[in-house]
């Protein structure tokens, strides 16, 4: 009787514990699983705004090549209408047909101020191409182009500019050699825009693979918040040009103030494997 | 961690067999420990049959999700016929 009574309370707790348990593990089990799904979905949700702001700062980036080229074409444009035009129009005027009508002379002084005019426009066509693509950075390298405009900048008297190269014996790819010498007019545009400063100063070293690029100037800079800040905006147009070009040299960019804070500097880092140097 | 469609979890089969097994075995835990003991008592025996069938119809439905779950990797991978080609042949 005793041993029965026993068995049913043990029967009972055994039910119960089997019971409840079997609930509770399954309660376990779904709850880790729904846990899993949870934190799957907020991580899909995370990337998924990752690659939204990444796509968004892509098309910052597209706007403002499109929009400088366009103001480039502009210029080009305004530069051969403005100048260009009115000049060979001037020169047709000299050369019209009543000329064979007219004593030597006047004939003789019109070929004259015809020829200076046609050489103006020469002049003037040979500067716009050279803006366009400076003829020493193709045929000289870098150090001669960068050291050419400095030359000019110079020669002005404002702003005394000036560049060393240190390790430059081999001439990169002729496209990076461009782009780095975008950036770096970019770069020395903006300084003479916005800065007022008194020098300028570039130093190019090369150190295991990669090619540094420093910029200093004493007027007022930039740092490294101020330049992610206007590339955000739609303000810094040049600033976007250079970042977009940074990007295709897969190279880094740093704004920074001197230590003595009072030189601002940047400094510019691209990878150069050894086989892309031209020998 | 690369593509997000690539962690999506819903599409990949091995979530529903990893689910159906973590569902079934934390059900069965209880039942199958006082197993040993109780197997003789017809209680028991009830409660645990109460418990462990529908676990076991969940857990092979799973599988069977699993197994309708379109895996976009297998379906790229084709093998060679396992069967014999006419030319291959050779009864020598």
């Amino acid at each position: 009787m005793k041993a029965m009574v026993l068995l049913q309370i043990s029967n009972q707790s055994v039910s119960s514990v089997l019971f409840f348990g079997t609930m509770g593990m399954l309660a376990l089990a779904v709850g880790l699983v729904i846990f899993i799904v949870f934190h799957q979905r907020r991580v899909i949700r995370y990337q998924m705004q990752l690659q939204e702001m990444e796509e968004e700062q892509q098309k910052i980036l597209l706007n403002a090549s499109i929009r400088w080229q366009e103001e480039e074409r502009q210029r080009i444009a305004a530069d051969l209408h403005d100048d260009a035009g009115p000049l060979l129009a001037t020169a047709r005027l000299y050369l019209n047909e009543n000329l064979v009508n007219q004593d030597i002379s006047t004939q003789l002084q019109s070929i004259y101020n015809a020829k200076q005019i046609i050489d103006d426009t020469i002049q003037l066509i040979r500067n716009i191409s050279h803006s366009l693509m400076p003829p020493t950075l193709k045929n000289f390298g870098l150090e001669s182009a960068v050291n050419d405009l400095f030359q000019k900048i110079s020669g002005s008297g404002v702003v005394n500019a000036s560049c060393r190269f240190h390790d430059y014996r081999q001439r990169l790819r002729p496209e990076q050699e461009l782009l780095i010498f975008r950036v770096i007019q970019e770069l020395v545009n903006n300084i003479l825009k916005h800065s007022s400063s008194s020098f300028i100063h570039v130093t190019q070293n090369y150190n295991e693979d990669r090619f540094f690029i420093r910029l200093h100037h004493d007027g007022r800079g930039i740092t490294q918040a101020d330049f992610d800040r206007l590339n955000k905006s739609a303000l810094g147009l040049g600033l976007k040009n250079i970042q977009s070009r940074v990007k295709v040299l897969q190279a880094r960019i740093e704004f920074e103030k001197d230590l003595s804070q009072t030189y601002y500097k940047v400094t510019m880092e691209i990878p150069v494997e050894d086989h892309e140097m031209i020998t | 961690m690369k593509n997000p469609t690539e962690i999506y979890l819903f599409s990949s089969p091995v979530f529903w067999v990893v689910v159906g097994i973590i569902i079934f075995s934390a059900g069965t835990f209880f039942p199958f420990i006082y197993a040993r003991n109780y197997m003789n008592e017809s209680e028991f025996l009830d409660l645990y049959d109460m418990i462990h069938d529908p676990l076991y119809i969940i857990k092979n439905v799973f599988f069977s999700l699993a197994m309708l779950t379109k895996d976009k990797e297998s379906k790229l991978k084709y093998t060679k016929k396992p069967y014999r080609t006419p030319t291959s042949f050779n009864p020598r």
